[in-house]
Parts: C-alpha cells; sequence; structure tokens
C-alpha cells in the first residue's frame, strides 16, 4: 500500500503543487491524469523518491520512503517497476541485455536462469523476436514494451508508467493498454499511470486522481468520475474526448 | 578484444616504456650491466650526473653520481660499459672539451696488467680550464697592468709637465741651431779650401825666387847658404809637413763632401733634420692628447681587465 | 551566489562518489571500459599531439638558439624538460578535456536527459556509484599512462625533427636532455596528470549528470565541461607550480 501524505514540491520559486494526499491501495490501478505540466510525472518521481519533496511523506507499506538511509532506499525502489516516458532503454545495450541488465547486477542468478527470467518477460510484452535487436532498430511502440519488459523483470509489487501511450498510434496504444491490464491481471500488481489520454484512463484504471490548479483537485473512482460535476475535471475529459473523435 | 586485455596492453606498455625511458634519461644501459667505477677529485666544478666519460674521444659512460667524501673532496661515480678494461693506475681527469663545452671525465689509460674491478677507483686529476685559469690569473694580471698603467700615466704627466711650450720650444731653437752651426762650419772649411791652396803655391814661388837670388850672390850666398841651409832644411820640413797636412785636410774635406761619417750625414741628409723635426712635433701633439683626455687612452687599456 | 550552490552541488556529488566509491561490484564492469575508452582509446591521439609538440618545440627553440656560444645540445635540454615537465601534461590535458571530457558530459547528459538515470536509479542502482565512479577513477588511473606516452612520444618527436631538419643530431638532443634529466620533474608531471585527470573527468561527469532540457541541455553540458575543464586544468597547472615546485 501507498500513501502519499500532504506532500508540497517546488523547484526554486515556482511550486509544483501542494499538499498532495493520496492512497493507493494493493492490486488497484491508478490514473493521475492532468494538463501538460501540472507535475504528474514530478508527483510519480516522489514515490520511488527519485524527488525530494519540500514536506510530506511517502510511505510504501508503512515506511516512509525519504526517510530511509540510501542503501534502504535503493532497497525499497526495487519494489517498483517505472516504465518511462521516452523508455529509458540503455542504448550502448541491445535489447535482451536491457532486459537482463538489473537481473546481472541484483541477482545472482545463473546465465541459464537470466535467459529464461529475460525470456519470459519479452514474452509478456510479445517481443520474444526482437531480443537480439538494437535499441536504435526498435520502433516506438516496441521501445514501450521493452522498456516494460525490463521494468517487470525483477518482479515489483508496484508498477508505473509515465505517459505509456503518449507519441504512439491509436492502435499501438491500444496494445500498450491491453497490455497494462494484463500485467495487472496476471502478476496481480499495483499500477500507478501518469497520461493525459483518457481513452487509456477509461481502458486501464480503476480510480482517477486529476492535478490541476497546484493541488490535487479530484480523487475518486472511475465510474464517480463519470458521473461528478467538477468542472474542471469535466472541461479536460471533454477537451480529451473532442480529441479522440 | 576484451576490455581487460586492452587495459593490460596499455598499463604495461606504459610502464615497461617509463622504466626504459627513465633508465635512458639516466644513461643507465637499458639491460645490461654496467662497469662502475669512481673517481676522487679535488673538486667537481661543472660535472654532475649524466656528465659524459671519455676515453680517447670516444663515449664510454656516464657519471651517475656525485657526491662529497667525508675530507671534503669530490667522488664522482661513473657507470662505463661492462666490457671496458681499465688498469687499476690509470687516470681520470675532469676537464672540459672545449671552452663553451660543459665539463666531463676524460679518461687516461694506465699501463698496469691489473684491471679495475667493479666499484673500483682510480686516480681522480682535476684540470683547470680556460676561463678558470683566466678567472685565478686574471686578478693578478689585472693588477699588474693597473699598475703598470698608472705609472705609464705619471710618466706622461710628468714628461708632460717638462715639456711645457718653452722648452719645447727651445728644443726645437736648439736643434735648428745646431744645424745652421754644421752649415757654417762646411762653408767656412769650403772658403778656407782655397786659402790653403793659395798659401802652398805661394809658398812655392817664393822658394825657386829664393833659388836664382842664391846662385847670383854666390859668396854671400855661401855664407847666407850655409845659415839658409839649415832654413832651408827646416822649411823643407816645414813644407813637407805643410804638405801632409794639406793632404790630410783634402782627405778630410772630400769625406765630409761624399756624405761619409757623422759630420757628412750631418750636412748631407736632410731627411734627418725632418725626421727630428716630425718627431718633436708628434710628440707635441701626443702630450698634449694625453693631457687633455687621459681617460681615451686609459679605457683601451682598460680592457684587459675583465678577465 | 550561483557559483556557490555550483560548487556546492559539484562537492556533494563527488562526496557521494567517493562515499560509494566501495560498491565496487557495482561499477566494476564500466572502470574496464571508461579504463579503455580514456586510456587506450586516447593513446592515438595522444602519440600524435607529443609527436607534434616535440617537434614544433625544438623546431622553434633550434631557432632561437642560433648562436655559436650555445651548444647545440641546449636544445634538447630545453625540449626534453618543457616537454616532461609542462607540455606533455598541459597540452594533452587540453586535448583530452575536448576528447575525455566531452564525450563524458555528452553521454551522462544524454543519460540524465532521457530519463537513464533515473531508470537506474528507479531499478535501486547508485547512479553515481555506476556512471561517475568509474569514469572519474579511470581518468585518475590513465591519465599518468597518457602522461608516459606524450613524454616519449614527445622526446621522439623532438628527436626526429632535430634529425629531419638537419638543425640537431640526435646524439647531441639526448645528450643535451640526459644532462637535465631530473626524475623530479617525472614525479611532477605525473601529478599533475592525476590533478588534471580527476578535474577534467570529475568536471564532465558534473556537468553531464545534472544537465537539464533535451538536446540543447546536452550541448550546454558538453560545451560547459570542456571549457572549463580547460581553464581548470590550466589553473590547477598554476597552483601546482606554485605548491610544488
Amino acid at each position: 500500500m501507498i500513501e502519499i501524505k500532504n506532500l508540497t514540491k517546488s523547484f526554486g520559486d515556482l511550486l509544483v503543487w501542494e499538499d498532495v494526499s493520496l492512497t493507493i491501495n494493493d492490486g488497484e490501478t491508478i490514473a493521475i491524469i492532468g494538463r501538460s505540466g501540472c507535475g504528474k510525472s514530478v508527483l510519480l518521481k516522489h514515490i520511488n523518491a527519485l524527488l525530494v519533496p519540500d514536506s510530506g511523506e511517502v510511505l510504501i507499506d508503512g515506511k516512509n520512503i525519504f526517510d530511509q538511509d540510501y542503501v534502504d532506499q535503493r532497497k525499497m525502489r526495487q519494489k517498483f517497476g517505472v516504465l518511462f516516458q521516452g523508455s529509458a532503454l540503455f542504448d550502448s545495450i541491445n535489447t535482451f541485455e536491457n532486459v537482463a541488465f538489473p537481473l546481472r547486477y541484483f541477482t545472482n542468478q545463473s546465465e541459464e536462469e537470466i535467459r529464461d527470467n529475460v525470456m519470459q518477460s519479452l514474452q509478456y510484452v510479445n517481443l520474444e523476436e526482437a531480443a537480439d535487436k538494437e535499441t536504435s532498430e526498435l520502433s516506438g511502440g516496441m521501445r514501450k514494451r521493452v522498456g516494460l519488459a525490463r521494468a517487470i523483470v525483477l518482479k515489483p509489487e508496484y508498477i508505473m508508467y509515465d505517459e505509456p501511450t503518449s507519441g504512439l498510434d491509436p492502435k499501438t496504444a491500444d496494445e500498450i493498454n491491453e497490455l497494462i491490464n494484463g500485467m495487472a491481471d496476471a502478476l496481480d500488481i499495483t499500477s500507478i499511470v501518469v497520461t493525459h489520454d483518457m481513452h487509456s484512463v477509461l481502458e486501464v484504471a480503476d480510480k482517477v486522481a486529476f492535478l490541476d490548479q497546484q493541488k490535487l483537485s479530484w480523487f475518486g473512482s472511475v465510474n464517480e468520475m463519470k458521473s461528478s460535476d467538477h468542472e474542471e475535471l469535466l472541461s479536460f475529459i471533454k477537451a480529451s474526448e473532442y480529441q479522440i473523435i | 578484444m576484451k576490455n581487460e586485455a586492452k587495459i593490460g596492453i596499455t598499463v604495461l606498455l606504459a610502464i615497461l616504456v617509463a622504466i626504459v625511458g627513465f633508465r635512458f634519461m639516466r644513461d643507465v644501459p637499458i639491460f645490461r650491466q654496467t662497469l662502475e667505477v669512481s673517481a676522487v677529485f679535488d673538486r667537481g666544478d661543472g660535472i654532475n650526473r649524466g656528465s659524459l666519460v671519455n676515453l680517447k674521444g670516444v663515449k664510454v659512460g656516464s657519471v651517475s653520481r656525485v657526491n662529497l667524501t667525508p675530507d671534503n673532496r669530490v667522488r664522482v661515480t661513473m657507470q662505463l660499459n661492462e666490457d671496458l678494461r681499465i688498469p687499476v693506475n690509470s687516470e681520470a681527469h675532469l676537464t672540459s672539451l672545449g671552452i663553451v663545452e660543459g665539463k666531463s671525465i676524460v679518461l687516461h689509460l694506465g699501463d698496469s696488467e691489473n684491471i679495475v674491478q667493479y666499484g673500483g677507483e682510480i686516480e681522480g686529476v682535476y684540470i683547470e680550464g680556460v676561463t678558470e685559469v683566466l678567472g685565478s690569473k686574471g686578478e693578478e694580471l689585472a693588477g699588474d697592468v693597473s699598475a703598470s698603467l698608472s705609472q705609464l700615466n705619471q710618466f706622461l704627466q710628468q714628461l708632460n709637465k717638462t715639456l711645457d711650450d718653452d722648452t719645447r720650444q727651445s728644443v726645437d731653437q736648439t736643434l735648428k741651431n745646431a744645424d745652421s752651426a754644421m752649415q757654417t762650419i762646411a762653408e767656412t772649411l769650403e772658403k778656407n779650401k782655397q786659402d790653403i791652396d793659395q798659401a802652398i803655391s805661394s809658398a812655392s814661388r817664393t822658394m825657386m825666387q829664393l833659388d836664382t837670388l842664391a846662385t847670383d850672390n854666390r859668396p854671400r850666398v855661401d855664407s847666407l847658404l850655409a845659415s839658409l841651409e839649415e832654413n832651408v832644411n827646416e822649411l823643407h820640413k816645414v813644407r813637407t809637413e805643410l804638405e801632409t797636412a794639406s793632404v790630410n785636410l783634402n782627405q778630410i774635406l772630400e769625406k765630409i763632401n761624399s756624405g761619409e761619417g757623422t759630420m757628412g750625414r750631418l750636412v748631407n741628409d736632410p731627411s734627418l733634420y725632418e725626421n727630428l723635426d716630425q718627431l718633436s712635433k708628434e710628440m707635441n701633439e701626443l702630450v698634449k692628447g694625453i693631457n687633455e683626455d687621459p681617460g681615451r687612452y686609459l679605457k683601451h687599456m682598460s680592457i684587459i681587465e675583465i678577465f | 551566489m550561483h557559483y556557490l550552490n555550483e560548487l556546492g552541488k559539484y562537492s556533494s556529488l563527488l562526496y557521494q562518489a567517493l562515499r560509494s566509491s566501495t560498491e565496487f561490484s557495482t561499477y566494476r564492469k564500466n572502470l574496464f571500459q571508461e579504463l579503455v575508452k580514456i586510456g587506450y582509446d586516447s593513446v592515438p591521439i595522444i602519440m600524435l599531439t607529443g609527436v607534434f609538440t616535440g617537434s614544433v618545440m625544438t623546431l622553434q627553440s633550434a631557432y632561437q638558439l642560433q648562436s655559436a656560444f650555445i651548444p647545440i645540445s641546449t636544445i634538447g635540454a630545453i625540449t626534453s624538460e618543457s616537454i616532461l615537465i609542462e607540455l606533455a601534461a598541459v597540452i594533452s590535458s587540453l586535448v583530452l578535456a575536448g576528447k575525455v571530457g566531452a564525450r563524458v558530459a555528452t553521454e551522462l547528459g544524454t543519460m540524465r536527459v532521457s530519463e537513464q538515470i533515473d531508470a537506474l536509479e528507479s531499478m535501486g542502482f547508485n547512479s553515481v556509484s555506476f556512471l561517475v565512479v568509474p569514469r572519474v577513477l579511470a581518468g585518475i588511473l590513465m591519465f599518468p599512462v597518457l602522461y608516459i606516452v606524450a613524454s616519449v612520444f614527445g622526446i621522439g618527436g623532438g628527436v626526429a625533427a632535430g634529425f629531419f631538419s638537419g638543425q640537431v643530431p640526435p646524439a647531441d638532443f639526448l645528450q643535451g636532455a640526459r644532462m637535465y634529466f631530473y626524475p623530479w620533474n617525472v614525479i611532477f608531471g605525473f601529478t599533475k596528470m592525476i590533478v588534471f585527470g580527476y578535474i577534467i573527468t570529475s568536471v564532465a561527469c558534473y556537468k553531464g549528470y545534472f544537465a537539464r532540457g533535451g538536446a540543447e541541455g546536452v550541448g550546454k553540458s558538453t560545451t560547459d565541461a570542456t571549457v572549463l575543464g580547460c581553464i581548470l586544468v590550466l589553473l590547477a597547472d598554476f597552483v601546482l607550480a606554485a605548491l610544488l615546485l
């Protein structure tokens, strides 16, 4: 369980958001939505302590991740798999090695076991045939999927998606949405999806957190969202729907 | 090639090159053993590590260490080619090969049967270089020169004082007077020559008249003759004496005329006088010059003091 | 104030690097890679630099010492001593600030803006130990090796230039070089190179690690790393000369 309590962050004089509180229960899929530049990705990076807040805490299974020393913090980070916006594949090594990367450093697995685990991960994302390709040869959608395979190879409890469908064609975006759903069901994983793609939200999310005007403007289930009368949320959804059509 | 291998090769080669280069720069033979020989000198000016060791103009090694011995002499340790055979009574001369070259060690082989062993010692001789000799002797030399110069200076000053204008003029006058005196003597002698000739010929005529007179007045003459005879005899003597005197005089005059002897030269050679005149003028100028600017003459001399 | 901030950020990064330098298993592989990239791969350009430095030095001192009263071996002495004490270290370092510094800053900058550093952190890596430590360490270890290369090729180039131009016979050159060869100069050159290696790599890591804002940000960090590296090398050269000579 992830509990975000009274989190405030600013870069210099620029306030990103303040007093954000949010609870994510195990097994849920939460979508964090909002306009570009509202600090969705920044919030995501606080959950696994890639960024440090001005105030507030993030409790992972009851422990504040910012209170841990660096070694313990890194151990807690390994509970998370992260799919970054640009996939963040290491471009000096090929697809297989990208997925195998965490295994080589954080487990004592033999080459056999590594191979099995990597192929299993690639199988989840339907990319077994791309194992020997260089990362530069991969298309945008394939890169996302390789990033996802790498994110799950250490079998994390939580998985965080930063704009998983941005920059993809609708068909590929749908495939990614299916993967997110499949991953949550098959691995019984808690997912946090940062997106501004309402289609994706409706496909994958159980709950929705709406960041607007430098605060957590609205938080509730997808069904509640559909019947909500929150003005900014409605206008955001409306704008998105027009985009989809 | 694996990364580890590349690093290994790079580092290994670098270390190898560094060691070889280091030994090379310190002129220690890179792989060979050397013959270490030392020599003790009174002083070690200009010699340091890396200085060359020559044998008959060929480089056979280099100096590896220079240090003071407990008795304040200088021990120079050399690394020589290992196959060099140096008799024990050889000498090492610390010398310079040229004026501008640095110092180096030159080996002079002895004739002993015994060969110097590793770490052995041979006789060291310190040869003073040109510059050093000049350096040490220079001071004496400079002292001497400057003493001489000041003496010369004094002399010239005194000379200057003595030869003030009046004196110089009188010297001049004296020389001129001497000249005119010579001329007067010559003229007088020229005139007298005619007079003497006349005197001789008139004496001769008087003799002949006397002879005629004597024959005419025989009896008177006889007595007269008797008395005269004595006179004539005496006259005869006088005549011969006069004759010889006249010949001698002639000879003298002839010699003077032809320029023989001091008097002749004085009379006949005008350049002598001219030289004397010139000399006196130049002396005059020199003295005046030194008087006016003694530094100009001394400055050129002072170059010598540089040494 | 701005510079104090920068200095503080730099110092804390280096402190973090120092603290995590014990995690040898994390950066072992990267260290070898960097040793090759900084050391082995730089050998050709350092050879070239050395040869030209030495030959130019020889020709110019030969030109300046055209006098009957100066032994010709003086040219060798001047050239070899300048190379050992100054040129082999400083010229090489300026070249390496361009080659190594720019590459390191670009690599780290790209990893930063493409979120690869975040990806590493989120996997539980210590990104400083993984990226910064091996690069700085490789710089410290390999720069002295490159100093040897530069010195040897510098003096070699000097001998060659003297020989081919007909101005200095090799025997005279080497006699002069040996006459004024002091081991302390070599130790001094070594010390300088260790310091320069540290400066160039650490500055490049700092600039790259904190790069911001896409391709332009990476470009800026690269330029900054090169320029700042060169300036600091010259400054350190002065300080070391004042301290150690």
